[in-house]
């Protein structure tokens, strides 16, 4: 308890709360502009927060997750394009609202709902995790080798019918993660004579590269020139919500919320698809309604999930080291820049930092309910006339500094350009990038714990059945590959074989 | 795809020969993951039988323009220096998306630069490389 007060005390700091104000604000901006988000915003900035003091850093990154999300419905609202890929689902029943004139209530059920969602997960994440940090502190080498299993296990197992590919992406990410110094005895691997490598890979220039750069190489092949760009956006009044309508869409707030707060813990899930799920189960809770010609519910439930998602993905990172998405990643390669490594340890060594990251996001959603509502009726219209090249090259100077700037080494925009390429071949082979990242952060603590594991138990790997918690993750991993497994591919099998017998 | 993700793990399965063998176990049991998964994803891919991806020349000419205009930039940065490089490098690429007002291209691409020079080398105190020229 004393711990969250020091957190409310850094937040309130004149200067935190001020650039978590600026983060909000930038977010709603980022959010709303087609072809930018939160994850580019971020891996653009990160080299900026070097300069500042971690506590300023944290405030304006978690600003920016927390608003980009909702102001990627904006657009999605008023245009039917999407600001961000979360927002996707919003545009089903945002766009029928503004043809019927109804943009404003739109945009207001908009904000609440990011709003509820926001603060559900912050919740979460608030009492959640330093609970399960508490459980983490027994842990030892064995337990986060299997923790490290567990977390690249979840990721498999979600992606259904592309298990093989996110296995194949999930390798490709731990081989990445072997470049460098052996841990064993320093021996230089995959460097190629390259002292460069010998550190290993950098974290942060390869997330500007993924993000950054391929951002910018799909915006050149889809931009065809002299294309009509939009000419104007309507001008609309967003007032507050009613009473009535608060209470109409209070259970579908608690309904996606609370989606998006499971789906926001387990790694490797993602936005994308809690708002599906969320607005499936909306649709089922109010079998009445017409989804898709413009019912509030059709907004409510996307927008409250993937709020959901973003403090809730915070838990695994805070509380286990583990990141839950490929943004939480980014929080990673922030506090790295720091010298902090987050963790069950972060809490009892740097604890004004762990329960600023924890009331932060809170905070976030509160002060972004009034800057959303400001924000949709004095700015968005301009703002989302920009155009999307010259964003193009901001970014990219941007992009190109930043890396330099991590380390002073031109080395590191050689690093962007080659994540760049990366990343813009995994999306035309529709590899998924999250698994990548999650496997270059987890390879290195994989295979330290593994070492110091083997030394523990002079070589023999019965040292992972042996101890409970390493044996419950392991069986947990067994689980989350083999349950889909048997759903996708075996028992299919099985029907059609019977099927065909049958027959 | 697959087949140049199983090229890579048996040249890898190669190389961890030539390394000691205790450095060697980790990357051994990658490039097998690898391996095994992109076999698995072969089969399917063949298995479907379709196309599943669109290679369109002309779009990936695209991006990889967009990536030798960086590199040359990264070849000439050391040389010319930042500022001009770096302008150069936003007016350039601005250009190529299909951005055709010259007038607002250069100004903002010269603003952004001196913007990102003053944010990390005035305020951030980075050694930016400012070339032979300015040095």
């Amino acid at each position: 308890m004393a711990n969250i007060l020091l957190g409310f005390s850094q937040v309130f700091q004149p200067i935190n709360i001020l650039v978590l104000v600026c983060g909000v604000m930038i977010g709603l901006v980022v959010g709303s502009l087609p072809g930018l988000n939160d994850s580019i915003t971020m891996a653009v900035l990160i080299p900026v927060t070097f300069g500042m003091s971690p506590q300023v850093a944290m405030c304006l990154l978690i600003g920016i997750y927390v608003s980009a999300c909702s102001g990627g419905s904006i657009p999605a609202i008023l245009l039917k394009i999407p600001g961000t890929a979360s927002s996707v689902v919003t545009c089903f029943d945002g766009q029928p609202m503004t043809q019927n004139g109804k943009a404003g209530l739109a945009l207001s059920i908009s904000t609440y709902s990011s709003v509820f969602g926001g603060i559900m997960s912050s919740l979460v994440l608030l009492f959640f995790s330093p609970f399960l940090a508490a459980q983490a502190l027994k842990f030892g080498p064995p337990e986060y080798f299997m923790l490290a299993i567990a977390g690249m296990s979840t990721v498999v197992g979600m992606a259904k019918k592309a298990m093989a590919k996110n296995m194949l992406v999930m390798a490709f990410g731990l081989l990445i993660s072997c470049v460098g110094m052996s841990p064993q005895r320093g021996y230089p691997r995959l460097t190629f004579g390259n002292a460069y490598l010998l550190e290993g890979i950098p974290l942060v220039p390869m997330l500007i590269g993924l993000f950054g750069i391929t951002s910018i190489l799909e915006l050149a092949e889809t931009i065809r020139q002299g294309e009509s760009q939009i000419e104007s956006v309507q001008r609309v009044r967003v007032s507050p919500l009613d009473k009535s309508m608060m209470k109409r869409l209070l259970p579908t707030w608690l309904q996606s919320g609370l989606i998006g707060n499971i789906i926001g813990v387990i790694p490797g899930a993602g936005m994308i698809m809690a708002i599906y799920m969320a607005y499936d189960q909306a649709r089922r809770a109010n079998p009445k309604l017409k989804f898709g010609t413009g019912v509030p519910e059709g907004i409510a439930a996307p927008e409250a999930a993937n709020n959901a998602v973003v403090a809730s993905s915070m838990v695994p990172l805070l509380a286990l080291g583990v990141p839950g998405n490929s943004t939480s990643a980014l929080f990673l390669g922030a506090l790295m820049i720091q010298g902090l490594r987050p963790g069950p340890s972060l809490y009892s060594d740097f604890p004004e930092i762990a329960y600023l990251l924890l009331v932060g996001f809170l905070i976030a959603n509160i002060i972004m309910l009034p800057l959303m509502l400001l924000f949709c009726n004095y700015l968005a219209g301009k703002i989302l006339l920009l155009r999307r090249e010259i964003l193009s090259g901001v970014v990219l100077i941007f992009c190109v500094t930043g890396a330099f700037a991590v380390s002073n080494s031109i080395f590191n925009i050689w690093i962007i350009i080659v994540f760049g390429l990366i990343g813009y071949f995994m999306n035309k082979f529709h590899l998924p990038q999250s698994p990548l990242i999650l496997a270059v952060v987890l390879g290195s603590m994989m295979e330290k714990n593994y070492l110091q594991s083997m030394v523990l138990s002079q070589g023999s790997l019965s040292i992972f059945v042996t101890r409970p918690i390493s044996l419950g993750l392991m069986i947990a991993s067994i689980l989350f590959i083999a349950a889909p497994l048997y759903k996708n591919y075996i028992r299919p099998h099985f029907i059609t074989k019977k099927a065909s017998v049958d027959a | 795809m697959p087949v140049v993700f199983i090229v890579l793990s048996v040249l890898l399965l190669i190389y961890c020969g030539s390394i000691p063998k205790d450095d060697a176990i980790f990357l051994r049991l990658v490039s097998i993951i690898i391996l095994l998964s992109a076999v698995t994803e072969l089969f399917f891919t063949l298995r479907r039988s379709e196309a599943t991806v669109e290679l369109n020349g002309r779009s990936i000419l695209k991006a990889l323009v967009l990536l030798a205009i960086l590199t040359v930039y990264v070849i000439l940065l050391k040389i010319v220096g930042f500022l001009p490089m770096t302008a150069l490098l936003g007016i350039a690429t601005t250009r190529y998306l299909g951005y055709r007002n010259w007038k607002n291209n250069i100004m903002i691409s010269v603003v952004v630069t001196l913007a990102a020079y003053v944010i990390f080398s005035v305020l951030l105190k980075v050694p930016l490389p400012m070339g032979l020229l300015f040095s």
